[in-house]
């Protein structure tokens, strides 16, 4: 494939998951629609299949929303082609692609309500793990949670939700979010702790 | 998988449980052909909000254009209308902040709200109920009405209804002069001038030319007077 050829991965400093079979396998399914865009803007074509899902999950996690973050992943993925001239310059393309996500997810969540949101994901979440008597109380207790969430300080709330996305090392937190890693490090133990202190009475 | 995740997801705290489900979050199937779409044909995307951007600007340009002219006449509407109204009464149209005696006790006071003596009343308070009246514009500027010409059948129906006995009115229009006039013209379109040409040849076996006068009107029986009497 040509995505997969040294030249082009040493041009855009982008180095394949290999050991994602899953994104490998996407990536080939997808390779029709790669192979129709590619005569155009085939640079950029070849991020989707490769990013999506994670850029999806970093969207998820802000938004909570199935519809909004697919529309922030594609959203990132044109914003990434008006400014194709300067692919060749980014060193660091999981990075500086969670980064734009990240920025129009948190853009996206101050134009909204998070509360139908989180409930819905909450009764999803729940559904999918119990019976439906039990998947209710369940429900209600994550509500609480994100709701406590979305009250955490600033810096705290983002690095935990950050931190929920499996495919993010710390040190990619700490780039997206422009700290240092052990600042990422103790945002997210203080902010485990407060939250757990704030919903100790329920649990 | 980052090292920063060090709860059971598994387990019962809901928090750890909550940022697993939200680590796990799958998208849509189709997201990766919609996006690879959207990324093939931005231009045609960009062309077609352009597209729409030009649209909506040339309709609101249409839609100015055409209301602009409706607006400055409602700008301009109020005071000819009661120029117009007052015009029509004959009377000269006041001041917006003119006062004019009415014969209403109590305080009243004028259109900047300042208190005027009783006994008075601005213009203004007298004002709605010309507007009334009128209604719009339109009415405005057609007071008073154009006199219009009476027909002649109104012109009859008027004078029998201002006599006593209508019979007699009609039996004073029969005879009347315009009765006669009317007569007179009808004969003198019809009266019994032959030209030359309206002699012909007779179509004889031998005698081809002899010529034979064509029955004039006055040999009929009377046909025009008879016709007359009809149409009279």
């Amino acid at each position: 494939m040509w995505i997969d050829s040294p030249a082009w991965q040493r041009v855009h400093g982008l180095q394949l998951p290999e050991s994602d079979a899953r994104a490998r396998a996407q990536h080939s399914e997808a390779a029709a629609g790669v192979d129709a865009a590619m005569a155009t803007d085939g640079a950029v074509a070849a991020l989707v299949p490769v990013y999506s899902r994670l850029l999806f999950r970093v969207a998820h996690a802000v938004l909570r929303s199935r519809a909004d973050a697919e529309d922030v992943v594609q959203e990132t993925f044109l914003r990434v082609l008006r400014h194709r001239g300067s692919l060749r310059e980014v060193r660091e393309m999981r990075v500086w692609l969670v980064r734009i996500a990240w920025n129009l997810a948190l853009d996206r969540a101050r134009r909204r309500a998070p509360e139908q949101m989180d409930r819905d994901f909450a009764e999803a979440l729940a559904g999918r793990e119990m019976g439906a008597d039990a998947a209710m109380v369940e429900s209600e207790r994550y509500t609480r949670v994100l709701r406590e969430m979305e009250r955490l300080p600033k810096a705290e709330r983002q690095a935990l939700l950050l931190s929920a996305v499996n495919e993010m090392s710390a040190a990619e937190m700490a780039a997206v979010l422009g700290r240092s890693e052990s600042a990422v490090r103790a945002l997210v133990f203080r902010a485990r702790t407060r939250l757990k202190e704030r919903l100790g009475g329920e649990q | 998988m980052n090292d920063l995740k060090t709860s059971d997801p598994e387990g019962t705290d809901p928090v750890d449980r909550v940022l697993a489900g939200l680590g796990v979050a799958e998208p849509g199937k189709g997201m990766n052909g919609r996006i690879l779409l959207a990324i093939a044909q931005p231009e045609i995307r960009q062309k077609g909000v352009r597209q729409w951007v030009a649209m909506a600007g040339v309709s609101a340009v249409v839609v100015l254009v055409s209301v602009s002219p409706a607006l400055q006449r409602v700008h301009r509407g109020a005071p000819r209308q009661e120029a117009a109204v007052a015009a029509a009464q004959g009377m000269r149209p006041a001041p917006a902040h003119a006062v004019v005696p009415v014969t209403d006790a109590g305080s009243a006071t004028d259109l900047g709200g300042r208190r005027v003596p009783s006994g008075v009343v601005t213009a203004r308070r007298k004002l709605p109920v010309l507007q009334a009246d009128t209604g719009s514009r339109a009415e405005a500027e057609s007071f008073p009405a154009p006199p219009m010409p009476l027909t002649r059948q109104e012109r009859l129906l008027l004078r029998m209804l201002s006599q006593p006995e209508g019979v007699q009115v009609v039996a004073s229009l029969d005879g009347g002069a315009e009765s006669a006039h009317e007569r007179q013209e009808f004969e003198r379109f019809f009266a019994p001038v032959y030209p030359a040409s309206s002699f012909r040849r007779a179509e004889g076996k031998g005698d081809g030319n002899r010529v034979e006068p064509v029955p004039s009107q006055r040999d009929l029986p009377k046909a025009t007077e008879h016709t007359t009497g009809e149409l009279r």
